[in-house]
């Protein structure tokens, strides 16, 4: 039996590594996505472009002024007169968020009335532009906030502090807020999905395609072994990707790794069982390997986007989220992340554990049940 | 021990819902014989191929093959015969060695008696010195003798070829069947499913199947004097197309068909029939140059053979 298997597993290797697109494709893949995620889909909102229209010119509406670029999320990179020249920028997508400091601002604070800024944001780029709207009302949350008490003390002129509540956030195990050390445990995640499903997806319809499956089944080759010896190879090939990813996670983006890497490296093992099967399932469904590349295609994109991979399934209308637990990239995000950014052990992630282990016998069970060794035609 | 059996078919069935593929069917294969296995397409020689290799379970009957019984010891069956179908199933991104090495291996065969058997392999194939080409680059004839080699890298007692010359060259078709006699020769017991007439006419004994039911069995003499009970007139004219119409159009002449550049007929009363084919070729402008009686050939015996089946 080993012979047989050996022998499968050094065939598989020999044409994986005939196929000339394909090896630098499963290192270079990984790394590319990488950058890409780590750098291109940031939903960190920095150095956002702004206009200020300042017709007060006050040394108090200047401060105003002075305060958006101060914070580091806003550059104000123009400073328009009239309300035309704001709308042109903000169509032309030169600003995405404009500031109108009305005449009469640094009196109306003078005498004690409530001045009014107004603040256009431009919404098509939704994600950005609520962020954008947020920081600017905490920033002049902040201002007014100051103009306040100075007041308060100068009326009061006690020279203490007035009580006020002064939330201190601390965010826990991801402290900067960067999303990059949200998404590279992801990137694990989905990469190994990625090349997992699609490479084993092809594994059985080439031999299909070539004819050679209808060699393999009047030779003494096992079903089991035929299987093993297809996804051996592909397992090792997947743990290689997960070692670049985490390499450069950790040594490039300087993504923290708090928890342990043998515990990180036998779920990721649980989960490859899991995308495996639903690989060999593509398989042995398939009759072509264009039906196998489509059908993959079809179930990676859909659980890409309902596991929480990019977007919050907290966020997600009920009936997704339902069908989002028939999703084991869902489960194994939630480990990663937890190994990664918390340092969490098998005591809190046993849950998804289980749900890995169980996914991954429901889907090896049938598809090797579909992989009729006995074919009929 | 005299001559045994090496596939032994015991009213064999195989229906797949309403379709019966193989239709009581039984015949023996004897040890070191060529058996020729003949049939149009659909007709059962592949499932019969299936369940003989112990891929598919027949429905009833029984069948062994090398004294093992393909429905409870397939695997028995599996690793003691060897299989080649007209797609050549190699791996085409893997060179000579490594096809030969990967079967060899999913044979168990031992390393040193391997080394041996690639040798021979190599040189029968004629592929000495190409052990590393890449199985694609190789021509034809080249690939369906390395085919050949990996079906029997194990040296087994029984080969089953499905068509093994579909596509391949009349000259490689020529050095193919030379192996096969070799084979033979060395108490290889071969079963081989064609559509070459000239081919069956190799083997010692043939079995015709049709419709999933055997319709005529024995040695290619002893099929033609047991089957053929009209004569074969051959008629060479310069118009085979429009003398084949006018011919197939006879009461006394029952099949005509094309064979080579001539047209053959099917006739009870060769006398007669003579006689109205000449007029025929007359009526229809047709120029007569030749017209004789001959040996009928296994093309003849075939297509009266599916005549009367028709007819039935």
């Amino acid at each position: 039996m080993w012979q047989r298997l050996s022998r499968i597993i050094k065939k598989e290797f020999l044409q994986l590594r005939r196929d000339r697109g394909m090896l630098p494709m499963l290192i270079v893949l990984p790394i590319v996505q990488l950058m890409l995620f780590g750098y291109v889909v940031s939903t960190d909102v920095k150095h956002l472009s702004m206009a200020g229209i300042d017709h007060d010119k006050s040394a108090e509406s200047r401060r105003l002024v002075a305060s958006f670029s101060n914070a580091g999320y806003f550059d104000v990179n123009y400073y328009p007169d009239n309300m035309a020249q704001v709308t042109k920028l903000l169509d032309a997508g030169d600003a995405i968020i404009a500031l109108t400091v009305p005449n009469g601002y640094a009196d109306d604070i003078a005498a004690g009335r409530t001045a009014v800024v107004q603040i256009i944001v431009d919404g098509t780029e939704s994600n950005a532009s609520s962020v954008a709207r947020n920081y600017a009302t905490l920033i002049i949350g902040r201002q007014s906030n100051g103009i306040a008490q100075a007041k308060l003390r100068t009326l009061t002129n006690l020279g203490a502090r007035p009580p006020t509540v002064d939330p201190r956030v601390r965010v826990l195990f991801n402290p900067s807020m960067k999303s990059v050390n949200f998404m590279v445990p992801g990137l694990i995640a989905f990469i190994l999905t990625l090349s997992t499903i699609s490479l084993t997806s092809e594994a059985i319809v080439r031999e299909r395609d070539q004819g050679t499956l209808e060699q393999l089944i009047v030779t003494p080759i096992r079903r089991g072994e035929l299987i093993l010896g297809k996804l051996i190879p592909y397992t090792i090939v997947a743990f290689v990707q997960i070692t670049l990813i985490l390499v450069v996670g950790v040594f490039w983006f300087g993504v923290p790794f708090r928890g342990s890497i043998a515990f990180l490296y036998f779920t990721c093992l649980l989960y490859v069982f899991a995308s495996l099967g639903q690989g060999l399932l593509i398989s042995t469904i398939s009759k072509t390997r264009q039906q196998a590349m489509l059908t993959t295609m079809f179930a990676i994109f859909p659980a890409m986007l309902i596991s929480g991979f990019v977007f919050p399934v907290e966020n997600m209308p009920k009936i997704i989220q339902i069908v989002s637990y028939a999703v084991p990239l869902k489960y194994f995000l939630v480990i990663v992340r937890g190994i990664f950014l918390k340092g969490a052990g098998w005591q809190t992630l046993w849950p998804q554990m289980v749900a890995l282990v169980i996914f991954s016998a429901v889907i090896f069970t049938a598809s090797v049940t579909r992989f009729q060794k006995k074919f009929s035609d | 021990m005299g001559e045994t059996n090496s596939v032994v078919v015991d009213h064999l069935v195989k229906r797949f819902g309403d379709l019966t593929a193989v239709d009581d069917v039984s015949f023996t294969v004897k040890s070191g014989e060529i058996f020729g296995f003949l049939g149009p397409n659909g007709s059962g020689k592949s499932t019969t191929i299936r369940i003989l290799c112990g891929v598919i379970d027949p429905t009833d009957g029984n069948a062994s093959v090398l004294g093992y019984n393909v429905r409870t010891q397939p695997e028995e069956v599996k690793r003691r015969i060897g299989y080649m179908s007209q797609r050549f199933s190699l791996y085409e991104d893997l060179t000579v060695d490594e096809n030969l090495d990967f079967y060899a291996g999913v044979y168990e065969v031992p390393p040193e008696r391997f080394a041996e058997r690639r040798t021979y392999i190599l040189e029968m194939a004629g592929l000495v010195g190409r052990e590393n080409e890449l199985a694609a680059n190789l021509s034809v004839g080249w690939k369906q003798r390395l085919a050949l080699g990996c079906s029997i890298v194990h040296e087994p007692k029984m080969v089953f070829l499905d068509e093994p010359t579909g596509g391949v060259d009349p000259v490689s078709r020529r050095q193919f069947w030379d192996l096969l006699y070799e084979m033979a020769d060395s108490g290889v017991t071969l079963f081989v499913t064609t559509h070459y007439m000239d081919e069956a006419e190799h083997c010692h004994r043939l079995a015709f199947i049709y419709q999933g039911e055997i319709i005529a069995l024995g040695s290619p003499a002893q099929i033609k004097a047991d089957q053929m009970t009209s004569t074969v007139i051959e008629v060479d004219c310069d118009d085979c197309e429009r003398a084949l119409e006018a011919i197939g159009r006879l009461d006394d002449v029952q099949e005509a068909y094309l064979y080579g550049s001539m047209v053959h007929a099917n006739v009870d009363d060769a006398r007669k029939a003579k006689r109205t084919i000449k007029e025929a070729m007359g009526a229809s402008g047709v120029g007569l140059r030749e017209m004789r009686i001959v040996e009928p050939n296994l093309e003849d015996v075939f297509v009266s053979l599916m005549d009367k089946m028709e007819r039935r």
